[in-house]
């Protein structure tokens, strides 16, 4: 896993997932949603949870594209918290927070998460195919790709299928 | 890529030009140059989005910063979004409460 600081990890996200959409082909938009997405995991644990460090990994298979940040942030499941509570504010009225997680939400196919060994692990994950359906049925970790790590026990049936909700 | 935010006041119009990449680390950079515009009596604030290349829930929360900062008498419009830009400030809502322009 690559691991990156508050001062890096910006470029870090961008860079790795610049290139897994170029070895899937995915189109700009989506390619733009998961690194937003995997921005916004990084940021929230560096500057809310305090993590010094976020650990990136990330892979292609046949159906799927996927971004693994560990940090070693306290809990913080972002499959617990409702996104959709900051859209009901007026824009003019909003408090800091809540949009980064939205976004998260909103742009991949699929949110996982686990804690492991006291560490956040989330994986964001976008299919290949747009039109593949939405949330893991009985999915199997995505398979390893040389020098990358692979994401243990994050697919437990029933963790993902927020994907999509507006957007 | 670098941000830049670049402003000029001229009859109650603030415009600012975005160029690079609006995020955790660039959001402050632009939140500076609100609240100097916003120290002048303005009726209007112009974002020039054309080249704005990426922008994250840090950027969003400039927008937020801009609506505190201005009151509900000042529009705020965006111009040129791009695509992925546009789908982000749409998305989250903030098309109810900034005017969106294609580029003129």
């Amino acid at each position: 896993m690559i691991p990156s600081t508050a001062t890096t990890i910006g470029r870090q996200v961008a860079a790795l997932v610049r290139d897994l959409a170029a070895r899937a082909g995915l189109d700009r938009t989506r390619a733009y949603r998961l690194r937003l997405a995997a921005d916004e995991i990084a940021t929230n644990a560096v500057t809310h949870g305090g993590a010094d460090v976020v650990h990136l990994c990330g892979g292609v298979d046949e159906d799927r594209v996927w971004v693994v940040l560990e940090d070693g942030a306290p809990f913080f499941d972002p499959r617990s918290h409702d996104p959709s509570a900051v859209l009901a504010t007026d824009p003019e009225d909003r408090t800091p927070g809540g949009l980064g997680l939205f976004l998260v939400h909103s742009g991949v196919d699929e949110l996982l998460y686990d804690r492991v060994d006291d560490r956040n692990r989330t994986t964001l994950v976008i299919h290949r195919d747009s039109s593949a359906p939405e949330g893991p049925s009985g999915l199997s970790a995505p398979e390893g790709t040389p020098g990358l790590s692979v994401p243990r026990g994050t697919m437990e049936p029933g963790a993902g299928g927020h994907g999509g909700a507006g957007g | 890529m670098a941000f830049e935010a670049k402003s000029h006041v001229w009859d109650g119009t603030a415009t600012i030009r975005l160029r690079g990449e609006l995020a955790a680390k660039s959001a402050g950079q632009l939140n500076r140059v609100i609240a100097e515009v916003s120290a002048q009596p303005l009726t209007r604030l112009v974002l020039l989005m054309d080249q704005l290349t990426y922008l994250s829930s840090a950027g969003l929360r400039s927008l937020v910063f801009a609506h505190q900062r201005l009151g509900r008498g000042v529009e705020i419009v965006v111009v040129g979004a791009r695509p992925e830009v546009a789908e982000t400030i749409r998305l989250t809502g903030f098309d109810r409460s900034v005017v969106m322009q294609e580029p003129v």
